[in-house]
Protein backbone atom coordinates (compact mmCIF):
# COMPACT_ATOMS: atom_id res chain seq x y z
CA UNK A 1 0.00 0.00 0.00
CA UNK A 2 1.06 3.84 -0.58
CA UNK A 3 2.48 5.82 2.14
CA UNK A 4 0.57 9.43 2.69
CA UNK A 5 2.67 11.12 4.98
CA UNK A 6 -0.12 14.45 6.19
CA UNK A 7 1.33 17.20 7.67
CA UNK A 8 -1.64 18.83 8.99
CA UNK A 9 -1.47 21.14 12.13
CA UNK A 10 -5.04 21.27 13.70
CA UNK A 11 -6.42 17.27 12.46
CA UNK A 12 -9.00 15.88 15.19
CA UNK A 13 -9.45 15.63 17.63
CA UNK A 14 -8.32 19.57 17.75
CA UNK A 15 -10.94 21.62 17.39
CA UNK A 16 -9.51 23.95 15.03
CA UNK A 17 -11.27 25.52 12.17
CA UNK A 18 -9.88 23.22 9.46
CA UNK A 19 -9.75 19.91 11.25
CA UNK A 20 -13.19 18.44 9.11
CA UNK A 21 -11.46 19.17 6.07
CA UNK A 22 -8.34 17.25 6.98
CA UNK A 23 -10.64 14.31 8.48
CA UNK A 24 -11.97 14.40 5.08
CA UNK A 25 -8.71 14.71 3.22
CA UNK A 26 -6.82 12.23 5.17
CA UNK A 27 -10.08 9.71 5.00
CA UNK A 28 -10.01 10.51 1.05
CA UNK A 29 -6.40 8.89 0.42
CA UNK A 30 -7.48 6.13 3.31
CA UNK A 31 -10.32 4.99 1.49
CA UNK A 32 -8.69 4.93 -2.20
CA UNK A 33 -5.99 2.42 -0.37
CA UNK A 34 -3.65 4.45 0.95
CA UNK A 35 -2.08 4.21 4.51
CA UNK A 36 -2.16 7.78 5.83
CA UNK A 37 0.33 9.17 8.71
CA UNK A 38 -0.76 12.46 10.21
CA UNK A 39 1.48 14.09 11.94
CA UNK A 40 -0.05 17.30 13.91
CA UNK A 41 0.31 18.09 17.60
CA UNK A 42 0.57 15.78 20.88
CA UNK A 43 -3.42 16.10 22.05
CA UNK A 44 -1.95 17.43 25.52
CA UNK A 45 -0.96 20.50 23.63
CA UNK A 46 -4.32 20.82 21.65
CA UNK A 47 -5.77 20.99 25.43
CA UNK A 48 -3.95 24.00 25.76
CA UNK A 49 -4.37 25.54 22.07
CA UNK A 50 -7.73 25.05 20.60
CA UNK A 51 -9.54 22.34 22.84
CA UNK A 52 -10.17 19.07 22.29
CA UNK A 53 -13.13 17.02 20.56
CA UNK A 54 -13.16 13.45 20.59
CA UNK A 55 -16.07 12.81 19.05
CA UNK A 56 -14.25 14.49 15.62
CA UNK A 57 -12.21 10.94 15.90
CA UNK A 58 -15.15 8.56 15.73
CA UNK A 59 -15.18 8.96 11.94
CA UNK A 60 -11.07 8.94 11.11
CA UNK A 61 -10.29 5.75 9.12
CA UNK A 62 -8.66 2.86 10.44
CA UNK A 63 -5.75 3.22 8.10
CA UNK A 64 -4.71 6.43 9.33
CA UNK A 65 -2.52 6.74 12.34
CA UNK A 66 -1.82 9.54 14.07
CA UNK A 67 1.84 11.17 15.55
CA UNK A 68 2.23 14.00 17.65
CA UNK A 69 5.21 16.21 17.75
CA UNK A 70 6.73 17.28 20.45
CA UNK A 71 6.04 21.41 20.13
CA UNK A 72 3.68 23.39 22.47
CA UNK A 73 2.95 26.80 21.49
CA UNK A 74 5.13 28.38 23.78
CA UNK A 75 2.91 31.80 23.63
CA UNK A 76 0.45 29.78 25.19
CA UNK A 77 2.13 28.50 28.29
CA UNK A 78 -0.21 28.57 31.19
CA UNK A 79 2.39 27.76 33.74
CA UNK A 80 2.83 31.35 35.51
CA UNK A 81 5.96 29.86 37.11
CA UNK A 82 7.89 28.95 33.84
CA UNK A 83 7.64 33.31 33.12
CA UNK A 84 10.55 35.06 33.03
CA UNK A 85 9.88 38.82 34.37
CA UNK A 86 9.82 40.24 31.14
CA UNK A 87 6.93 37.86 30.18
CA UNK A 88 5.34 38.60 33.53
CA UNK A 89 5.43 42.20 34.05
CA UNK A 90 5.94 43.38 29.95
CA UNK A 91 3.95 40.57 28.26
CA UNK A 92 3.81 42.72 24.62
CA UNK A 93 7.69 43.29 24.86
CA UNK A 94 8.05 39.67 25.66
CA UNK A 95 5.65 38.53 23.08
CA UNK A 96 7.84 40.80 20.53
CA UNK A 97 11.27 39.32 21.23
CA UNK A 98 9.44 35.87 21.41
CA UNK A 99 8.05 36.30 17.99
CA UNK A 100 11.66 37.82 16.36
CA UNK A 101 13.68 35.03 17.71
CA UNK A 102 10.41 32.39 16.31
CA UNK A 103 10.83 33.84 12.66
CA UNK A 104 14.75 33.81 12.52
CA UNK A 105 14.76 30.30 11.98
CA UNK A 106 11.29 30.16 9.14
CA UNK A 107 9.70 33.73 8.69
CA UNK A 108 6.74 33.20 11.22
CA UNK A 109 5.92 34.59 13.81
CA UNK A 110 4.77 32.14 16.78
CA UNK A 111 5.65 29.08 14.57
CA UNK A 112 9.01 30.02 13.09
CA UNK A 113 10.65 28.06 15.79
CA UNK A 114 9.47 24.61 15.41
CA UNK A 115 11.10 24.05 12.07
CA UNK A 116 13.52 21.73 13.19
CA UNK A 117 11.14 19.56 14.96
CA UNK A 118 9.36 19.33 11.72
CA UNK A 119 12.58 18.55 9.56
CA UNK A 120 13.31 15.72 12.19
CA UNK A 121 9.81 13.97 12.23
CA UNK A 122 9.13 13.98 8.37
CA UNK A 123 12.59 11.65 7.36
CA UNK A 124 12.27 10.20 10.77
CA UNK A 125 8.57 8.62 9.90
CA UNK A 126 10.15 7.92 6.64
CA UNK A 127 13.11 6.14 8.12
CA UNK A 128 10.25 3.85 10.08
CA UNK A 129 7.93 3.59 6.64
CA UNK A 130 8.77 4.61 3.43
CA UNK A 131 6.97 7.59 2.41
CA UNK A 132 5.37 7.96 -1.24
CA UNK A 133 3.95 11.13 -0.56
CA UNK A 134 4.22 13.89 1.60
CA UNK A 135 0.79 16.01 1.62
CA UNK A 136 0.88 19.46 3.35
CA UNK A 137 -2.02 21.69 5.24
CA UNK A 138 0.05 24.94 5.92
CA UNK A 139 -0.92 27.63 8.52
CA UNK A 140 0.97 27.06 10.19
CA UNK A 141 3.68 27.51 7.27
CA UNK A 142 6.71 26.13 9.57
CA UNK A 143 5.00 22.59 8.21
CA UNK A 144 6.14 22.85 4.77
CA UNK A 145 9.47 22.97 6.29
CA UNK A 146 8.75 19.24 6.76
CA UNK A 147 8.08 18.20 3.46
CA UNK A 148 10.78 20.17 1.65
CA UNK A 149 13.40 18.52 3.96
CA UNK A 150 11.51 15.00 3.00
CA UNK A 151 12.12 15.71 -1.19
CA UNK A 152 15.50 17.61 -0.57
CA UNK A 153 16.75 14.55 1.41
CA UNK A 154 14.80 11.38 0.28
CA UNK A 155 13.17 12.66 -3.21
CA UNK A 156 10.12 11.99 -1.62
CA UNK A 157 7.16 14.32 -4.03
CA UNK A 158 5.11 16.62 -2.09
CA UNK A 159 1.90 18.93 -2.48
CA UNK A 160 0.00 21.21 -0.72
CA UNK A 161 -3.38 21.86 0.19
CA UNK A 162 -2.92 25.19 0.46
CA UNK A 163 -6.49 26.24 1.32
CA UNK A 164 -6.09 30.28 1.73
CA UNK A 165 -2.39 30.12 0.69
CA UNK A 166 0.19 32.49 2.27
CA UNK A 167 1.82 35.20 0.11
CA UNK A 168 -2.22 36.40 0.05
CA UNK A 169 -4.44 38.31 2.90
CA UNK A 170 -7.84 36.85 1.93
CA UNK A 171 -8.66 39.39 4.54
CA UNK A 172 -7.58 42.34 3.06
CA UNK A 173 -6.89 41.07 0.09
CA UNK A 174 -3.78 42.48 -0.66
CA UNK A 175 -0.04 40.58 -1.11
CA UNK A 176 1.24 39.60 2.43
CA UNK A 177 4.62 39.68 1.11
CA UNK A 178 6.89 40.44 -1.88
CA UNK A 179 8.69 37.65 -3.73
CA UNK A 180 12.24 38.76 -2.40
CA UNK A 181 11.16 38.24 1.18
CA UNK A 182 12.14 35.65 3.34
CA UNK A 183 8.72 34.38 3.52
CA UNK A 184 8.55 35.33 -0.92
CA UNK A 185 11.34 33.00 -1.09
CA UNK A 186 9.87 30.00 0.99
CA UNK A 187 6.74 30.05 -0.92
CA UNK A 188 8.13 30.34 -4.26
CA UNK A 189 10.63 27.41 -3.47
CA UNK A 190 7.36 25.38 -1.88
CA UNK A 191 5.20 25.57 -4.88
CA UNK A 192 8.27 25.50 -7.58
CA UNK A 193 8.57 22.13 -6.72
CA UNK A 194 5.04 20.84 -5.59
CA UNK A 195 3.44 17.87 -7.49
CA UNK A 196 -0.12 19.78 -7.13
CA UNK A 197 -0.97 23.16 -5.37
CA UNK A 198 -4.76 22.79 -4.00
CA UNK A 199 -6.42 26.62 -3.15
CA UNK A 200 -10.17 26.86 -1.56
CA UNK A 201 -11.55 29.42 -4.81
CA UNK A 202 -11.14 30.70 -7.56
CA UNK A 203 -10.02 34.35 -7.03
CA UNK A 204 -7.65 32.56 -4.57
CA UNK A 205 -5.96 30.18 -7.29
CA UNK A 206 -5.83 32.76 -9.79
CA UNK A 207 -4.06 35.06 -7.25
CA UNK A 208 -1.20 32.29 -7.23
CA UNK A 209 -1.87 31.53 -10.67
CA UNK A 210 -0.13 35.37 -11.49
CA UNK A 211 2.28 34.92 -8.96
CA UNK A 212 3.44 31.87 -9.77
CA UNK A 213 2.69 31.38 -13.55
CA UNK A 214 5.10 28.11 -14.47
CA UNK A 215 3.40 26.52 -11.50
CA UNK A 216 -0.21 27.40 -13.16
CA UNK A 217 -0.97 24.30 -14.61
CA UNK A 218 -0.46 22.45 -11.28
CA UNK A 219 -2.95 24.30 -9.50
CA UNK A 220 -6.86 23.73 -8.84
CA UNK A 221 -9.65 24.84 -6.73
CA UNK A 222 -10.39 22.27 -4.05
CA UNK A 223 -13.71 23.73 -2.18
CA UNK A 224 -14.63 23.48 1.29
CA UNK A 225 -17.92 21.48 1.75
CA UNK A 226 -19.85 20.03 4.58
CA UNK A 227 -19.23 17.06 6.14
CA UNK A 228 -22.66 14.75 5.61
CA UNK A 229 -21.68 12.11 8.70
CA UNK A 230 -21.39 14.66 11.14
CA UNK A 231 -24.14 16.82 10.23
CA UNK A 232 -26.87 14.18 8.91
CA UNK A 233 -30.00 15.38 7.82
CA UNK A 234 -31.25 18.76 10.18
CA UNK A 235 -35.07 18.34 11.26
CA UNK A 236 -37.31 21.54 9.94
CA UNK A 237 -40.65 21.67 11.50
CA UNK A 238 -42.86 23.30 8.69
CA UNK A 239 -44.63 25.86 8.75
CA UNK A 240 -42.18 27.76 11.23
CA UNK A 241 -43.61 29.79 13.90
CA UNK A 242 -42.48 32.85 16.58
CA UNK A 243 -41.08 33.19 18.84
CA UNK A 244 -37.73 32.54 16.33
CA UNK A 245 -34.71 31.59 17.18
CA UNK A 246 -31.77 33.24 14.91
CA UNK A 247 -28.22 31.42 15.31
CA UNK A 248 -24.44 31.71 14.78
CA UNK A 249 -22.38 28.66 14.62
CA UNK A 250 -18.74 29.01 13.87
CA UNK A 251 -14.97 30.07 15.09
CA UNK A 252 -16.13 33.85 15.97
CA UNK A 253 -12.89 35.31 14.18
CA UNK A 254 -14.73 38.69 13.41
CA UNK A 255 -13.80 42.47 15.19
CA UNK A 256 -15.73 43.89 17.79
CA UNK A 257 -17.20 46.21 15.40
CA UNK A 258 -18.70 43.47 13.62
CA UNK A 259 -20.36 42.25 16.83
CA UNK A 260 -21.39 45.84 17.99
CA UNK A 261 -23.27 45.96 14.18
CA UNK A 262 -25.11 42.96 14.19
CA UNK A 263 -26.23 43.42 18.28
CA UNK A 264 -27.26 46.86 16.92
CA UNK A 265 -29.38 46.19 13.64
CA UNK A 266 -30.51 43.58 16.27
CA UNK A 267 -32.03 45.51 18.61
CA UNK A 268 -33.99 47.95 15.59
CA UNK A 269 -35.20 44.58 14.02
CA UNK A 270 -36.28 43.78 17.10
CA UNK A 271 -38.29 46.78 17.89
CA UNK A 272 -39.28 47.35 14.09
CA UNK A 273 -40.94 43.56 13.39
CA UNK A 274 -43.43 41.98 15.75
CA UNK A 275 -42.51 39.02 14.28
CA UNK A 276 -38.70 39.45 16.14
CA UNK A 277 -40.58 41.02 19.29
CA UNK A 278 -39.44 37.77 21.51
CA UNK A 279 -37.13 35.74 19.01
CA UNK A 280 -33.55 34.93 20.52
CA UNK A 281 -30.29 35.30 18.84
CA UNK A 282 -27.71 32.33 19.90
CA UNK A 283 -23.93 32.75 19.54
CA UNK A 284 -22.34 29.12 19.68
CA UNK A 285 -18.84 27.95 19.10
CA UNK A 286 -15.12 28.99 19.95
CA UNK A 287 -14.37 32.32 20.67
CA UNK A 288 -10.84 33.28 21.94
CA UNK A 289 -7.86 30.58 22.40
CA UNK A 290 -5.98 29.92 24.84
CA UNK A 291 -6.20 31.24 28.27
CA UNK A 292 -8.93 33.77 26.52
CA UNK A 293 -10.80 30.47 25.59
CA UNK A 294 -14.69 31.94 26.17
CA UNK A 295 -13.61 34.94 27.26
CA UNK A 296 -12.75 38.41 25.27
CA UNK A 297 -14.66 41.13 24.37
CA UNK A 298 -16.99 39.46 22.20
CA UNK A 299 -18.26 37.55 25.01
CA UNK A 300 -18.58 40.72 27.16
CA UNK A 301 -20.25 42.35 24.47
CA UNK A 302 -22.90 39.34 23.74
CA UNK A 303 -23.44 39.23 27.46
CA UNK A 304 -24.29 42.93 28.05
CA UNK A 305 -27.30 42.58 24.75
CA UNK A 306 -28.85 39.44 27.11
CA UNK A 307 -32.00 41.54 27.59
CA UNK A 308 -32.22 41.59 23.82
CA UNK A 309 -32.76 37.99 24.00
CA UNK A 310 -28.83 37.41 22.44
CA UNK A 311 -26.33 34.72 24.33
CA UNK A 312 -23.41 32.60 24.05
CA UNK A 313 -23.65 28.96 24.40
CA UNK A 314 -20.29 28.06 24.11
CA UNK A 315 -18.43 25.84 21.93
CA UNK A 316 -20.78 22.75 20.10
CA UNK A 317 -19.17 19.28 20.14
CA UNK A 318 -19.52 18.29 16.68
CA UNK A 319 -21.83 15.04 17.94
CA UNK A 320 -24.66 18.42 18.71
CA UNK A 321 -23.95 20.28 15.52
CA UNK A 322 -26.97 18.66 14.24
CA UNK A 323 -29.36 19.29 17.41
CA UNK A 324 -27.90 23.05 17.26
CA UNK A 325 -29.22 23.77 14.01
CA UNK A 326 -32.28 21.99 14.48
CA UNK A 327 -32.95 24.26 17.39
CA UNK A 328 -32.47 27.45 15.07
CA UNK A 329 -34.75 28.77 12.57
CA UNK A 330 -32.35 31.27 10.81
CA UNK A 331 -28.59 31.26 10.46
CA UNK A 332 -26.34 34.12 10.99
CA UNK A 333 -23.45 33.83 8.50
CA UNK A 334 -20.87 36.26 10.03
CA UNK A 335 -18.09 36.29 7.94
CA UNK A 336 -14.71 38.86 7.89
CA UNK A 337 -13.29 39.63 4.98
CA UNK A 338 -14.51 39.60 1.17
CA UNK A 339 -14.20 38.07 -2.56
CA UNK A 340 -11.51 35.99 -1.46
CA UNK A 341 -12.31 34.50 1.90
CA UNK A 342 -14.44 31.30 1.85
CA UNK A 343 -15.89 30.23 5.17
CA UNK A 344 -16.25 25.95 5.68
CA UNK A 345 -19.31 27.31 7.15
CA UNK A 346 -21.21 28.95 4.60
CA UNK A 347 -21.37 25.31 3.16
CA UNK A 348 -22.63 23.61 6.65
CA UNK A 349 -25.34 26.38 6.53
CA UNK A 350 -26.62 25.93 3.27
CA UNK A 351 -26.82 21.99 3.84
CA UNK A 352 -28.97 22.89 6.78
CA UNK A 353 -31.97 24.17 4.43
CA UNK A 354 -32.71 27.11 6.62
CA UNK A 355 -32.94 30.67 6.04
CA UNK A 356 -29.45 32.39 5.97
CA UNK A 357 -28.79 35.79 6.65
CA UNK A 358 -25.57 37.22 5.22
CA UNK A 359 -23.46 39.95 7.49
CA UNK A 360 -20.72 40.57 5.30
CA UNK A 361 -19.42 42.50 2.48
CA UNK A 362 -21.32 42.34 -0.37
CA UNK A 363 -18.22 41.38 -2.74
CA UNK A 364 -17.72 37.97 -0.82
CA UNK A 365 -16.63 34.47 -2.01
CA UNK A 366 -19.40 32.91 0.07
CA UNK A 367 -22.10 35.38 -1.38
CA UNK A 368 -21.05 33.30 -5.13
CA UNK A 369 -21.75 29.61 -3.25
CA UNK A 370 -25.15 31.12 -1.89
CA UNK A 371 -25.75 33.33 -5.09
CA UNK A 372 -28.43 30.59 -6.08
CA UNK A 373 -29.75 29.19 -2.56
CA UNK A 374 -33.17 29.83 -2.35
CA UNK A 375 -33.21 31.22 1.12
CA UNK A 376 -30.81 33.32 1.19
CA UNK A 377 -30.94 36.98 2.58
CA UNK A 378 -27.94 38.98 0.77
CA UNK A 379 -26.02 41.51 2.03
CA UNK A 380 -27.93 45.11 1.46
CA UNK A 381 -25.02 47.42 2.06
CA UNK A 382 -21.19 47.39 0.60
CA UNK A 383 -19.71 46.44 4.16
CA UNK A 384 -22.61 44.28 4.91
CA UNK A 385 -22.45 46.00 8.22
CA UNK A 386 -24.27 48.80 7.95
CA UNK A 387 -26.79 48.90 10.78
CA UNK A 388 -30.17 49.64 9.32
CA UNK A 389 -30.16 47.55 5.60
CA UNK A 390 -28.66 44.89 8.51
CA UNK A 391 -31.96 45.25 10.68
CA UNK A 392 -33.55 45.09 7.62
CA UNK A 393 -32.15 41.79 6.14
CA UNK A 394 -32.67 40.32 9.96
CA UNK A 395 -36.94 41.32 9.17
CA UNK A 396 -36.51 40.24 5.57
CA UNK A 397 -35.17 36.69 7.28
CA UNK A 398 -37.48 36.03 9.95
CA UNK A 399 -40.44 36.66 7.07
CA UNK A 400 -38.59 33.73 5.13
CA UNK A 401 -38.68 31.70 7.85
CA UNK A 402 -42.00 32.03 8.27
CA UNK A 403 -43.59 31.81 4.99
CA UNK A 404 -41.17 28.85 4.26
CA UNK A 405 -43.06 25.90 2.14
CA UNK A 406 -41.84 22.08 1.89
CA UNK A 407 -41.51 23.21 -1.37
CA UNK A 408 -38.90 25.81 -1.22
CA UNK A 409 -36.80 23.64 1.72
CA UNK A 410 -36.56 20.65 -0.70
CA UNK A 411 -34.94 23.08 -3.45
CA UNK A 412 -32.70 24.76 -0.88
CA UNK A 413 -31.63 20.69 0.71
CA UNK A 414 -31.54 19.86 -3.09
CA UNK A 415 -28.97 22.83 -3.75
CA UNK A 416 -26.57 22.08 -1.09
CA UNK A 417 -25.42 18.57 -2.13
CA UNK A 418 -23.04 19.83 -4.61
CA UNK A 419 -21.02 20.88 -1.61
CA UNK A 420 -21.07 17.70 0.01
CA UNK A 421 -17.53 17.66 1.31
CA UNK A 422 -16.60 13.47 -0.38
CA UNK A 423 -18.21 15.37 -3.52
CA UNK A 424 -15.99 17.56 -3.39
CA UNK A 425 -12.85 16.30 -2.88
CA UNK A 426 -13.08 13.29 -4.50
CA UNK A 427 -11.96 14.41 -7.77
CA UNK A 428 -8.38 16.36 -6.65
CA UNK A 429 -7.79 13.01 -4.22
CA UNK A 430 -8.26 10.81 -7.13
CA UNK A 431 -6.02 12.98 -9.47
CA UNK A 432 -3.11 13.25 -7.22
CA UNK A 433 -3.22 9.91 -6.07
CA UNK A 434 -3.38 8.59 -10.06
CA UNK A 435 -0.26 11.30 -11.09
CA UNK A 436 1.51 8.99 -7.88
CA UNK A 437 0.89 6.01 -9.96
CA UNK A 438 -1.74 4.37 -7.63
CA UNK A 439 -4.60 2.63 -9.35
CA UNK A 440 -7.28 4.56 -8.05
CA UNK A 441 -9.68 2.16 -9.94
CA UNK A 442 -13.63 3.61 -11.32
CA UNK A 443 -15.00 6.19 -10.07
CA UNK B 1 -10.44 11.93 52.91
CA UNK B 2 -11.09 13.56 49.42
CA UNK B 3 -9.07 16.70 49.45
CA UNK B 4 -10.14 20.09 48.54
CA UNK B 5 -7.89 22.57 47.08
CA UNK B 6 -8.14 26.26 47.94
CA UNK B 7 -8.22 28.44 44.48
CA UNK B 8 -7.78 31.90 44.38
CA UNK B 9 -9.14 33.72 40.82
CA UNK B 10 -7.20 37.32 40.04
CA UNK B 11 -9.11 39.53 37.74
CA UNK B 12 -6.89 42.61 36.71
CA UNK B 13 -10.72 44.04 36.00
CA UNK B 14 -14.14 42.43 35.48
CA UNK B 15 -13.84 39.10 34.61
CA UNK B 16 -15.68 37.49 31.70
CA UNK B 17 -19.10 36.32 32.89
CA UNK B 18 -19.49 33.22 30.05
CA UNK B 19 -15.73 32.09 30.91
CA UNK B 20 -16.26 31.72 34.36
CA UNK B 21 -20.08 30.00 34.21
CA UNK B 22 -18.29 27.62 31.58
CA UNK B 23 -15.76 26.55 34.52
CA UNK B 24 -16.32 27.36 37.73
CA UNK B 25 -18.90 24.41 38.06
CA UNK B 26 -15.61 22.19 37.64
CA UNK B 27 -13.80 23.03 40.35
CA UNK B 28 -16.84 24.06 42.69
CA UNK B 29 -17.91 19.76 42.11
CA UNK B 30 -14.40 19.03 43.83
CA UNK B 31 -15.65 20.97 46.47
CA UNK B 32 -12.87 23.66 46.24
CA UNK B 33 -13.16 26.56 48.36
CA UNK B 34 -12.81 29.52 45.31
CA UNK B 35 -12.05 33.32 45.73
CA UNK B 36 -12.77 35.98 43.34
CA UNK B 37 -10.79 39.16 43.53
CA UNK B 38 -11.62 41.54 41.09
CA UNK B 39 -9.94 45.34 40.38
CA UNK B 40 -13.57 46.34 39.51
CA UNK B 41 -16.73 47.15 41.14
CA UNK B 42 -18.87 43.61 41.68
CA UNK B 43 -21.37 43.27 38.82
CA UNK B 44 -25.14 41.73 40.29
CA UNK B 45 -24.61 38.33 38.39
CA UNK B 46 -21.04 37.52 40.27
CA UNK B 47 -23.76 36.98 43.65
CA UNK B 48 -24.70 33.82 41.72
CA UNK B 49 -21.08 32.56 40.94
CA UNK B 50 -21.26 30.64 44.73
CA UNK B 51 -17.41 31.92 45.37
CA UNK B 52 -16.34 34.49 47.89
CA UNK B 53 -15.86 37.97 45.46
CA UNK B 54 -13.84 40.13 46.85
CA UNK B 55 -13.21 44.06 45.00
CA UNK B 56 -9.85 45.50 45.25
CA UNK B 57 -12.04 49.14 44.85
CA UNK B 58 -14.20 48.60 47.69
CA UNK B 59 -13.16 49.84 51.51
CA UNK B 60 -9.59 47.96 51.52
CA UNK B 61 -6.50 49.20 52.90
CA UNK B 62 -4.57 50.71 49.66
CA UNK B 63 -7.89 52.98 49.02
CA UNK B 64 -7.68 54.55 52.46
CA UNK B 65 -3.62 54.59 51.99
CA UNK B 66 -4.74 56.33 48.08
CA UNK B 67 -6.78 58.80 49.75
CA UNK B 68 -3.65 59.96 52.28
CA UNK B 69 -1.51 60.03 49.72
CA UNK B 70 -3.31 62.80 47.97
CA UNK B 71 -3.75 64.43 51.59
CA UNK B 72 0.03 64.06 51.78
CA UNK B 73 0.47 61.05 53.36
CA UNK B 74 3.14 59.46 55.61
CA UNK B 75 3.95 57.22 52.62
CA UNK B 76 7.34 57.36 51.23
CA UNK B 77 7.70 59.12 47.83
CA UNK B 78 9.01 56.94 45.98
CA UNK B 79 6.00 54.42 46.43
CA UNK B 80 3.23 57.59 45.91
CA UNK B 81 5.34 57.66 42.58
CA UNK B 82 5.09 54.35 41.60
CA UNK B 83 1.02 53.81 42.45
CA UNK B 84 0.33 57.12 40.56
CA UNK B 85 1.93 56.20 37.66
CA UNK B 86 1.25 52.76 37.50
CA UNK B 87 0.01 50.73 34.51
CA UNK B 88 -3.20 48.03 35.52
CA UNK B 89 -0.63 45.30 36.19
CA UNK B 90 1.24 46.98 38.53
CA UNK B 91 -1.17 48.99 40.38
CA UNK B 92 -2.92 45.18 41.04
CA UNK B 93 0.15 44.15 42.34
CA UNK B 94 0.60 47.23 44.60
CA UNK B 95 -3.41 46.50 45.79
CA UNK B 96 -2.36 43.05 47.20
CA UNK B 97 1.20 43.64 48.15
CA UNK B 98 -0.29 46.30 50.53
CA UNK B 99 -3.08 44.30 51.85
CA UNK B 100 -2.15 41.38 54.36
CA UNK B 101 -5.57 40.26 54.14
CA UNK B 102 -5.69 40.00 50.51
CA UNK B 103 -2.56 38.84 50.27
CA UNK B 104 -2.85 35.71 52.43
CA UNK B 105 -5.57 34.41 50.05
CA UNK B 106 -2.56 34.18 47.44
CA UNK B 107 -0.43 32.92 50.43
CA UNK B 108 -2.65 29.99 51.18
CA UNK B 109 -4.24 28.77 48.07
CA UNK B 110 -3.08 25.84 46.48
CA UNK B 111 -4.01 27.41 43.22
CA UNK B 112 -3.70 30.74 42.06
CA UNK B 113 -5.42 31.73 38.93
CA UNK B 114 -4.53 34.88 36.58
CA UNK B 115 -8.13 35.54 34.66
CA UNK B 116 -6.24 37.87 32.27
CA UNK B 117 -2.53 39.47 31.04
CA UNK B 118 -2.55 42.56 33.62
CA UNK B 119 -3.23 39.79 36.53
CA UNK B 120 -0.45 38.31 35.74
CA UNK B 121 2.18 39.92 37.34
CA UNK B 122 1.04 40.20 40.92
CA UNK B 123 0.66 35.93 40.56
CA UNK B 124 4.05 35.64 39.43
CA UNK B 125 5.78 38.09 42.28
CA UNK B 126 3.81 36.13 44.56
CA UNK B 127 5.43 32.67 42.87
CA UNK B 128 8.81 33.99 43.83
CA UNK B 129 8.34 34.30 47.45
CA UNK B 130 6.33 31.42 47.19
CA UNK B 131 8.17 27.51 46.77
CA UNK B 132 4.57 25.66 46.63
CA UNK B 133 1.12 26.20 44.92
CA UNK B 134 0.47 26.39 41.38
CA UNK B 135 0.36 29.28 39.49
CA UNK B 136 -1.75 29.47 36.29
CA UNK B 137 -3.30 31.78 33.54
CA UNK B 138 -6.56 31.03 32.80
CA UNK B 139 -9.54 28.67 33.92
CA UNK B 140 -8.92 26.40 31.44
CA UNK B 141 -5.54 25.08 32.46
CA UNK B 142 -6.99 25.80 36.61
CA UNK B 143 -9.41 22.92 36.24
CA UNK B 144 -6.90 20.96 34.74
CA UNK B 145 -4.70 21.55 37.54
CA UNK B 146 -7.21 20.87 40.10
CA UNK B 147 -7.84 17.58 38.74
CA UNK B 148 -4.32 16.50 38.88
CA UNK B 149 -3.86 17.78 42.18
CA UNK B 150 -6.62 16.21 43.70
CA UNK B 151 -5.59 12.65 42.27
CA UNK B 152 -2.02 13.23 43.82
CA UNK B 153 -3.10 14.45 47.11
CA UNK B 154 -6.15 12.06 47.40
CA UNK B 155 -3.75 9.48 46.93
CA UNK B 156 -0.90 10.41 49.26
Amino acid sequence: MPHLLYVAYGFPPATKSGAYRMRAVANGFATLGWDVTVLSLTDNAWLRESGLDDSLLSGVHHRITRVGIPVVREDLDPDIRNYSRLRARYPKKWRQQFQHESSRQFPEPVFGNWREEYEKAAPAIHQNRKVDLTLVSPQPNVQLAAALKLCETDGVPYAIDFRDGWSLDVVSGREAFTNASLAGQWEERAIAGATAVWLVNEPIREFYATRYPLARDRMRVVRNGFDADLLGEVPTELPVTPPLHFGYLGTASFKGEHLTAIIDAWRIARRQEPLLTDATLEFRGHIGSGFAKGANSLTTSITQAASDGVSFGGPVAKRDVNATYAAWDVLVLALIGGEYVTSGKVYEYAATAKPIVSVHAEQHAAAQVLAEYPLWVSPKSASGLDVEPLALSFIEAARIAIGTSTEEHARALAYAQQFERGNVLAPAIRELSAAMGWDVGPE
Amino acid sequence: MTFAPRITLLSSGTPSQSALHESLPGLLSHGCTVDLIIRNMPEPWMADLGVNVTSLSLGNEMVVDFAQQRKGSHLPGLRRLAVRGADPALQTWLLIRWNAKMRKKFEDADIVVALDQAAVYTCWKIAQSRDEGEFVLGLTEANLRCAALIDRRSGD
